[in-house]
């Protein structure tokens, strides 16, 4: 397998890396931020997120992650980690969903678009409902 | 038929490998969710309308690629299933999927492959929604 495409260094967009081990949750914030104008790069745990932070090739500016990750490895301990490795990026971690949702929407306001394009309520509102959904199902 | 913004769901334990993929399917306009294994998935599958699904076939977990495909069969069996995988499906298993792509592959085929194999077909629906 050839080595993901990189992008340059100076690139233009913001590229956020995302850590949270419940797809349901992960995958609205990502595409939100998405829609922020950002690149986003998704982690599943610690150790994924800093396999991609060991590539000095793949740029990533902020790291916005749940304390509470699977594997050896929370939260806090994968800042420690992804700080020594990248001095310069910036770590967010949140420890709910709604702090979560904050911390994106807040991206957003800071992100390449400068602007929301949506109320990050409704991404609240969004995860919430597929929890319940799964929770529902079984 | 339009397949900008198709809904694609992506399944690859190696997060290198899936951001590479990712990333290619979304330069040519596709939506992809991320799947870092079965379990994650098989809960995106029961949870919203997904267009094709691109698979590995062993994944870390209790569940490989084969359980993905086989929910897929039951549940939307015209959405296509599409294998990304090192290993070569057994003569058994290769009804399951659509086309084959042995790693190292090239996204730029994978999204090529959807984009000319997308005919409108239904997308498979989320379990409360069917």
């Amino acid at each position: 397998m050839s080595a993901p495409r990189p992008r340059s260094k100076t690139s233009p967009v913001a590229t956020v890396l995302v850590l949270d081990g419940d797809v349901l949750v992960r995958m609205p914030l990502c595409q939100y931020l998405r829609d922020c104008g950002y690149r986003v790069l998704e982690a599943a745990s610690a150790d994924e997120a800093i396999t991609i932070l060991r590539k000095p090739d793949i740029q990533v500016d902020v790291a916005l992650s749940d304390t509470e990750l699977p594997g050896s490895m929370n939260g806090f301990s994968f800042a420690v980690q992804a700080r020594s490795l990248r001095r310069r990026l910036e770590v967010v971690l949140v420890s709910t969903l709604t702090r979560a949702v904050d911390a994106a929407a807040k991206l957003c306001d800071e992100g390449p678009a400068l602007m929301k394009p949506y109320d990050h309520k409704l991404v609240l509102a969004h995860i919430k409902r597929l929890l319940a959904a799964r929770a529902h199902n079984g | 038929m339009p397949t900008k913004g198709l809904q694609i769901l992506v399944a690859e334990d190696e997060a290198l490998v899936r951001l590479m993929l990712a990333d290619g399917l979304r330069e040519h306009g596709l939506q992809v969710i991320e799947a870092v294994d079965a379990d994650e998935a098989l809960s995106i599958l029961s949870g919203m309308p997904i267009d094709a699904v691109v698979v590995d076939l062993h994944m870390r977990g209790f569940k490989d690629g084969l359980a993905v495909a086989q929910y897929v069969r039951r549940h939307g069996p015209t959405v296509p299933v599409i294998l990304a995988s090192l290993e070569t499906p057994s003569i058994h298993e290769q009804p399951l999927f659509d086309a084959f792509f042995e790693k190292p592959y090239q996204p730029d085929a994978i999204a090529d492959w959807i984009k000319r194999h997308h005919m409108g077909t239904s997308p498979l629906k989320s379990r409360q929604s069917a």
